[in-house]
């Protein structure tokens, strides 16, 4: 398979303070990439770096997706390639309906002009999946929405918007046991549909990748990644926690 | 085009008698001054009009008020015909406050709507009042009365409008009557050219029990100002107010709403949005009274500001007169901001280009109040396409 995404040397500041310090990664189309580390560590500012956040500075290095310099791309045009943020900590946006939100994403992503009634059906279906609410189709976006709750809305937006690269930024944090099941199953849905789309998936705990299974698993320390290896690192890194790999740094130096 | 309301009819004795009255009382009346807060933010001379030529509003697609228990006139025939009525309500709820502008309506106004609605009305259908200036350079004195039955449920909407290139000044005085537990949804929709000056005072008055869900949407106009004052006069009666302000280019709005406790137990609720484009301006005063013998009152207000460009200017002006101690509840909030760089970050994130990303939000920022325009009507349909040109432009 080809390459979808190669970030290389990758220095990023946020408040003229340096956060990622020289990152390299490259992910393949149809890979699933799972990323684990302390808080703090910047995850959170390499997916938002990734989406274009325009609070995060590239101060070098580059990052390439589907053979483009998306360096000093916005995050529209981003999205228009087909990437995709489940975010860690989701906005709300009082007055806009779910409904009206997705409706008109789809518009400005595609162009498609599907009649309400197709796409309420396909709302609904992906809605039954996360067992979400109908009446949640309604309620303004992320207002009021419990953790979960808008955690879950987040999966149905990628479902809905049909990325070809989605980063998920700690889609298991605060689930109960059976939201992290149908988040899982949504998230292994949408992969089986569309194969060739590829995962990142930020994450603190082993348990989601008992359903998810990784390619790879890259661990992050003080802004860069430390180590990375495949799905049994994840299940070192739950025994051991994370002071081995710090130690194991230092000794390399 | 739109079709003139019924032509002047001969005037009763003693509408002529009142008439003179303002009249010769609006020649002596000075222009407000601008010490008080009613006053502070816009000039009073830009509504004294140079214009003298005088004009009626028209009506455009009115609906024709056959049914029973709605009746809707010319208030000049709503005069004659119930005259007793009349002679005893209209203008009792003008008051001293704007009394330059309230003179020179009283002393000229020449169209304007009579509504009585009684018990025995059936439909619950929307009743629509327009009133459309059409000639370029005119004054529009308008005079509104409204009448609601004791009991009574209904939906009113007022629409002010015009074309574009319309210079006219228009000068609007409703007042509106509740009785005992009637309950009257209103909303006043300001719909008129950006090169209007218009000036609306309203007053109500309600008795125990009623309830006032009263809604501004204000769009237009080069310098609008509301100047309304809900008196709660009656034990248990209820008003909401909401509102909405889209401001853009030049435009100037000034909205002073007064929310008066005269009786115990009432409640009130106010709920007022502005969002500035361009180098648009805002004066909100939100006016709370709670009267000395008014017990166990419940208010409260807030006030969100938002604005879309650094020459946009917004001011909130709380008043607050509680001459009680006896208050359930009172609260007031006001929010002054910008766009939040984390939602649109979140919007564009989903494809939304940065305008069309301050354009959701500014839209959802509104919609509550939107959604009181009833739906799929040749109404609702005007504001949105209104709206959608304010939000497109620049
Ligand atoms: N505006 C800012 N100014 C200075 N430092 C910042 C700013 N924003 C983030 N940081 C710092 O950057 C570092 C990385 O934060 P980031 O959110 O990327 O961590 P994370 O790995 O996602 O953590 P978590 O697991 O808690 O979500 C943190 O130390 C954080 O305090
Ligand atoms: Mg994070």
């Amino acid at each position: 398979m080809s390459e979808l995404l190669t970030i290389k040397d990758l220095h990023v500041e946020i408040d003229k303070k340096e956060i990622l310090h020289g990152l390299n990664l490259s992910i393949k189309e149809g890979e699933i990439h799972v990323v684990m580390g302390r808080n703090g560590s910047g995850k959170s500012t390499f997916t938002n770096t990734l989406m274009g956040h325009p609070a995060y500075k590239i101060l070098k290095g580059q990052i390439n997706f589907k053979g483009v310099d998306i360096n000093n791309l916005k995050s529209n045009e981003r999205a228009k390639l087909g990437m995709f943020l489940g975010f860690q900590y989701p906005i709300s946006i009082p007055g806009v309906t779910v409904v009206n939100f997705i409706r008109q994403a789809i518009k400005v992503l595609k162009g498609d002009n599907i009649s309400p009634k197709d796409f309420r059906k396909r709302l609904y279906e992906k809605m039954d999946l996360l067992e979400i609410d109908y009446s949640f189709a309604t309620r303004y976006i992320n207002e009021g929405f419990s953790g979960g709750e808008k955690k879950r809305m987040e999966i149905l937006q990628m479902s809905m918007l049909e990325p070809c690269f989605v980063i998920l930024d700690e889609p298991d944090s605060g689930l109960d046991i059976d939201s992290l099941k149908l988040v899982a199953e949504s998230i292994n849905n949408f992969k089986k549909q569309f194969p060739k789309t590829s995962i990142l998936l930020v994450t603190h705990y082993q348990r989601i990748l008992d359903y998810i299974k990784p390619d790879k698993v890259h661990v992050f320390l003080d802004g860069n990644i430390a180590d990375s290896g495949g799905p049994e690192l994840a299940l070192e890194l739950e025994k051991r926690g994370y002071d081995w790999l710090e130690k194991a740094q230092v000794s390399v130096l | 085009m739109g079709q003139k309301l019924a032509e002047k009819v001969s005037e009763p004795q003693w509408l002529i008698e009142k008439r003179k009255a303002a009249k010769q009382a609006f020649e002596v009346e000075l222009l407000p001054d601008r010490v008080s807060h009613l006053w502070k933010y816009t000039d009073p001379a830009i509504f004294n009009p140079q214009i003298t030529t005088v004009e009626s509003v028209s009506e455009i697609g009115m609906w024709r008020y056959s049914e029973p228990g709605v009746e809707v006139l010319h208030i000049l025939d709503g005069i004659k015909k119930y005259e007793d009525l009349m002679r005893e309500k209209f203008g009792s709820l003008i008051d001293n406050k704007n009394l330059k502008l309230s003179l020179l309506n009283e002393s000229t106004w020449v169209s304007g709507y009579f509504v009585y609605i009684k018990k025995n009305k059936q439909s619950d259908d929307p009743v629509s009042l327009t009133m459309s200036m059409e000639k370029l350079k005119s004054f529009y004195p308008v005079r509104n009365f409204i009448y609601i039955e004791d009991g009574v449920d209904v939906k009113l909407v007022e629409q002010v409008c015009s074309q574009d290139e319309i210079l006219s000044d228009v000068n609007i005085v409703t007042e509106i009557f509740l009785g005992n537990g009637a309950k009257l949804d209103f909303i006043n929709l300001n719909m008129v050219g950006n090169k209007i000056n218009y000036h609306l005072i309203q007053r109500a008055n309600l008795s125990a029990q009623a309830q006032l869900e009263n809604t501004f949407i204000s769009l237009g106009g080069n310098v609008s100002k509301i100047d309304s004052e809900t008196k709660l006069v009656g034990e248990h009666s209820v008003v909401m107010v909401s509102g909405i302000v889209l401001g853009n280019e030049k435009q100037r709005f000034d909205h002073h709403i007064t929310v008066n406790h005269v009786a115990s137990n009432t409640i009130s609720g106010l709920d007022f949005r502005v969002a500035l484009k361009d180098s648009a301006n805002s004066a909100y005063t939100g006016n709370l009274k709670i009267a000395v013998n008014a017990l166990g009152c419940d208010a409260t207000q807030k006030n969100r500001n938002l604005l879309l460009s650094d020459n946009a200017k917004a001011e909130s002006i709380p008043e607050l007169e509680i001459l009680t101690n006896d208050v359930k509840k009172c609260s007031h909030g006001v929010t002054m901001g910008h766009l939040d760089e984390e939602q649109i970050y979140y919007l564009m994130s989903r494809g939304f280009s940065d305008k069309e990303a301050e354009k959701v939000i500014i839209e959802g920022f509104i919609e509550p109040i939107i959604l009181k325009i009833p739906e799929h009507t040749l109404i609702s349909g005007q504001v949105k396409s209104r709206i959608e040109q304010k939000l497109n432009k620049g």
